[in-house]
């Protein structure tokens, strides 16, 4: 189907400005619980708080403005799952979907993570910003997901001074249409 | 302004539609993939008449959603498996089922990583198999901390309870058999962060008076403390015996007054 150039940009603008409507029914919850003191220690799927503390919260629309303007480093936290060493029962994990050109640290998000996980956590960030702590950084998961807000708060317990959190996550990213790649896991979280 | 809003309403309709053909593909693919890995190439039927699947929309505890199986028609049914279709290891449990077991209803709860289809697969005596499906909304069900772990998990580890209920008909007792057991997946962090390594119990075994009811073959998509409600029939003496093995070889047993 071709469409006249000024419809085109007429739909791209209004495809945004949903976008950007819906971004912010999806953040505006009213029962977003208020942030807590330290990480979050509960299961990692719940009702997300809608602020972070010395970060800013973004919606799709945003994101796919700075991925393009920005290039920001894009941090996925998504739990992956762990074979038992043992298994009865077939093991089909799905292949993991996410942002193009992220980085993929499964566990990185976790309430408590171990010193091996935060030595890789810190040295990949040094890396990914080229020691900058002004380098712009994203953290995301999924829908309802604390790990992202997790990470991000370690990132800026780290001194980063531009972390964006995006809590809509690789849901929302995938139902605006946006693209994605298979995500490969890196780090200590991977078996 | 008008026609700007009706454009852009019929782009987000239109995105929408693409986005929700393509998740219905998706989901097709998917379960092709799961029946081919757990039943292989053996044909299947739409189950409604034979077998219903209860389960929550949504859920805030995804690693304990209820899942009912009802069998609704007169075919003589001698398995049922409960799949996860989107679980990392999808196949929450198969039943097969024995002369004790009257043909009712199962119960258990179920761990659930992601959004996804719960199948429920119904075989009849003649071996065909019988299927219907349910899409629920829930995730992180197979990381979520053990709600249970504690000092005296291992010494815990294996009790069993069973709980009856009357019914008009003596001889059909409804009960509710309790496994005290972590069934750990591998995903679960411990309070410093490090995985707790996946123990689960992979067969439980119930008859009553020398006849099987159930011998269920089952893993990590079982939720922790695993619960299940089933009907069994009592004729004269005999107890009921549960025993259960876990992926460490633990054997667990225990006898219950069938007729208590």
């Amino acid at each position: 189907m071709t469409l006249p150039a000024t419809m085109r940009i007429t739909i791209r603008a209004c495809a945004a400005l949903v976008l950007l409507a819906s971004a912010s029914i999806a953040r505006a919850g009213d029962d977003a619980p208020p942030e807590p003191e330290g990480y979050w220690q509960g299961a990692m799927n719940g009702k997300v708080p809608a602020t972070i503390a010395g970060g800013t919260v973004i919606g799709t629309a945003e994101l796919a403005d700075l991925v393009h303007r920005e290039h920001p480093v894009l941090i996925d936290v998504f739990p992956a799952p762990r074979r038992p060493e043992h298994i009865s029962t077939p093991w089909m994990p799905l292949p993991h979907h996410d942002i193009p050109r992220s980085v993929w640290i499964p566990g990185a998000g976790s309430g408590v993570i171990s010193g091996t996980m935060t030595d890789y956590f810190h040295s990949r960030l040094r890396e990914l910003t080229g020691d900058d702590r002004g380098r712009m950084l994203v953290f995301y998961c999924r829908a309802d997901c604390w790990a992202s807000w997790n990470a991000a708060k370690r990132a800026i317990a780290e001194g980063y001074k531009r972390v964006h959190w995006y809590p809509d996550g690789v849901e929302a990213w995938q139902d605006a249409g946006l693209p994605t790649q298979v995500a490969v896991a890196e780090g200590p979280g991977v078996q | 302004m008008k026609r700007l809003l009706i454009a852009a309403l019929m782009v987000f309709a239109s995105v929408a539609h693409a986005a929700a053909a393509d998740e219905m593909a998706e989901r097709e693919a998917r379960w092709k993939d799961v029946a081919g890995n757990i039943f292989g190439e053996r044909p299947m039927q739409d189950g409604s008449g034979i077998v219903k699947l209860i389960a929550p929309e949504q859920t805030l505890n995804a690693a304990l959603v209820p899942i009912t199986v009802e069998l609704t028609g007169d075919r003589h049914v001698v398995a049922v498996s409960v799949v996860v279709d989107n679980n990392p290891s999808p196949l929450a449990g198969t039943f097969h089922l024995g002369p004790a077991f009257a043909q009712q209803e199962l119960k258990m709860r179920v761990r659930v990583n992601e959004f996804t289809l719960i199948h429920a697969v119904a075989e009849t005596d003649d071996g065909a198999l019988h299927v219907v499906s349910r899409y629920i909304r829930a995730a992180g069900g197979c990381s979520a901390p053990s709600a249970v772990a504690s000092a005296d998990t291992i010494a815990r580890m294996g009790k069993m309870q069973l709980r009856r209920e009357r019914s008009l008909d003596a001889t059909l007792v409804p009960a509710q058999l309790l496994i005290s057991h972590p069934n750990f997946s591998g995903m679960q962090q411990n309070a410093s962060g490090d995985y707790t390594p996946a123990r689960y119990l992979e067969r439980v075994s119930v008859s009553v008076g020398g006849a099987k009811a159930f011998d269920l073959d089952t893993g990590i998509s079982l939720s922790e403390d695993p619960a299940i409600s089933f009907t069994y029939v009592a004729k004269g003496s005999g107890d009921v015996e549960v025993k259960a093995q876990d992926s460490s070889d633990a054997k667990f047993s225990q006898h219950f007054d069938a007729l208590k």
